[in-house]
């Protein structure tokens, strides 16, 4: 009997470096890398919002490594700007990284209800975000229909001129609803 | 600050005192409780803040006295609520429901990036020959109420007249009625307030309210 305690403890010290540090169950772990996603997100949503406030503040002359805005760009980075900023900002660091490290120290929890679901919930939400991210990349450029998306001028690529980018804009979007969906539940 | 509601744009709708009437409301009953809770906020943590000697009390919420701290804010809210809802009512009422009866109706269709101004004509009927379309000018007379009857070819957009405090979104598919009545001769801006695509900002027509003759001298020049 008094070599259970023993044998888990021992369990525990060998966790290697991908179970603590990458698919960790913790929940302090994962509201770290809730905390360091939500991060790097503010610093691409800060961007873009340099970006729009330079085109308001010297209009039409070229932004460092950005080049020329346009219309069509202008209202890409409005568009990413407010998406990024509520669903890949505010909601990950409020309710993802302060949520999971805070509630169960508040409660005096030990951890999660659901440990697994919140690790699938935070990479689900990594998912989601590269998903994003690649958004930027494809040929047509990011979704440029407002962060609320009003068909039908998000629903038909003649009224925007953006294909892919609306596409992938509203899978990232549903797969880090999904994330919060698992969080929330765990 | 506090008197931002002089850097409204000028008012010369019929029903904008209304309108501004209410924006005055939400605006001081929002500053006052803004600058009571963060006040009340302030104090508290400079009276209560963490001294040697003074260990924090346990509060549970659920004596009654305690929970006045939070059931009389909520019951204020509510007092506050229920006040702009009925000084609210009638101007939306004013607006939206009791339209006043007039002959004079325009069509206003919005596309991606203009605004289509649609006249009857003489016969006061649309779809007869002699309808006329304008583009991005809408020519109407000082102290008449006018009807527009507001449509899209396309996406969402936003019929916009600052000046007449009115904003109608316009929806493909399905005609919305609207109405104004100017007070001052002028030309006013009618920007579209719907994020169209990439033209939207460029989305931009003009109000042109005329003196009862000068706009039967125009009505005479389109329809000679």
């Amino acid at each position: 009997m008094t070599t259970a305690p023993a044998a888990y403890d021992a369990h525990h010290a060998e966790a290697g470096f991908w179970r603590t540090w990458v698919f960790s169950t913790d929940h302090k772990t994962i509201g770290k890398q809730y905390l360091s996603i939500g991060v790097f997100w503010t610093l691409v949503g800060g961007l873009l919002a340099a970006v729009m406030r330079w085109q308001l503040a010297w209009p039409d002359t070229k932004v460092p490594l950005v080049g020329e805005i346009g219309p069509e760009v202008f209202n890409m980075m409005v568009t990413m700007h407010g998406t990024i900023m509520v669903f890949f900002v505010a909601m990950p660091i409020l309710l993802g990284a302060f949520g999971n490290f805070l509630i169960p120290l508040m409660i005096g929890a030990r951890d999660m209800i659901l440990p697994r679901l919140n690790m699938l919930s935070v990479w689900t939400f990594a998912l989601a975000s590269l998903v994003m991210l690649v958004s930027f990349f494809v040929p047509g450029g990011a979704a440029s229909a407002g962060w609320t998306g009003y068909p039908p001028l998000s629903a038909k690529p003649a009224y925007t001129g953006v294909h892919w980018g609306l596409n992938l804009w509203i899978l990232g979007l549903w797969s880090s609803r999904r994330s919060s969906w698992a969080a929330s539940t765990s | 600050m506090l008197n931002w509601l002089s850097w409204l744009p000028e008012n010369v709708s019929t029903y904008g005192a209304d309108v501004d009437g209410i924006i005055a409301i939400i605006w001081y009953t929002t500053v006052v409780w803004f600058f009571l809770t963060f006040g009340t906020l302030a104090v508290f943590l400079i009276l209560y803040r963490r001294r040697p000697g003074r260990r924090a009390a346990y509060v549970r919420g659920e004596r009654l006295r305690e929970a006045a701290w939070v059931l009389v804010p909520v019951a204020i809210v509510l007092v506050l609520d229920l006040w702009l809802d009925f000084r609210g009512a009638p101007v939306w009422a004013k607006i939206k429901i009791e339209k006043p009866r007039t002959e004079f109706a325009i069509q206003v269709t919005g596309k991606q990036f203009n605004w289509e101004v649609l006249y009857p004509g003489p016969d006061g009927t649309f779809g007869t020959p002699d309808d006329r379309q304008f583009l991005d000018e809408l020519h109407v007379p000082v102290n008449r109420p006018v009807r527009v009857v507001l449509k899209s070819k396309d996406v969402i957009h936003s019929f916009f007249l600052p000046n007449l405090r009115l904003k109608q979104d316009t929806v493909p598919g399905r005609p919305i009625e609207g109405w104004f009545e100017a007070t001052k001769p002028g030309k006013y801006e009618l920007p579209c307030a719907m994020l169209c695509g990439f033209g939207h900002s460029g989305m931009k027509a003009y109000l042109y309210v005329h003196p009862q003759e000068e706009y039967d001298t125009w009505v005479k020049e389109q329809w000679s």
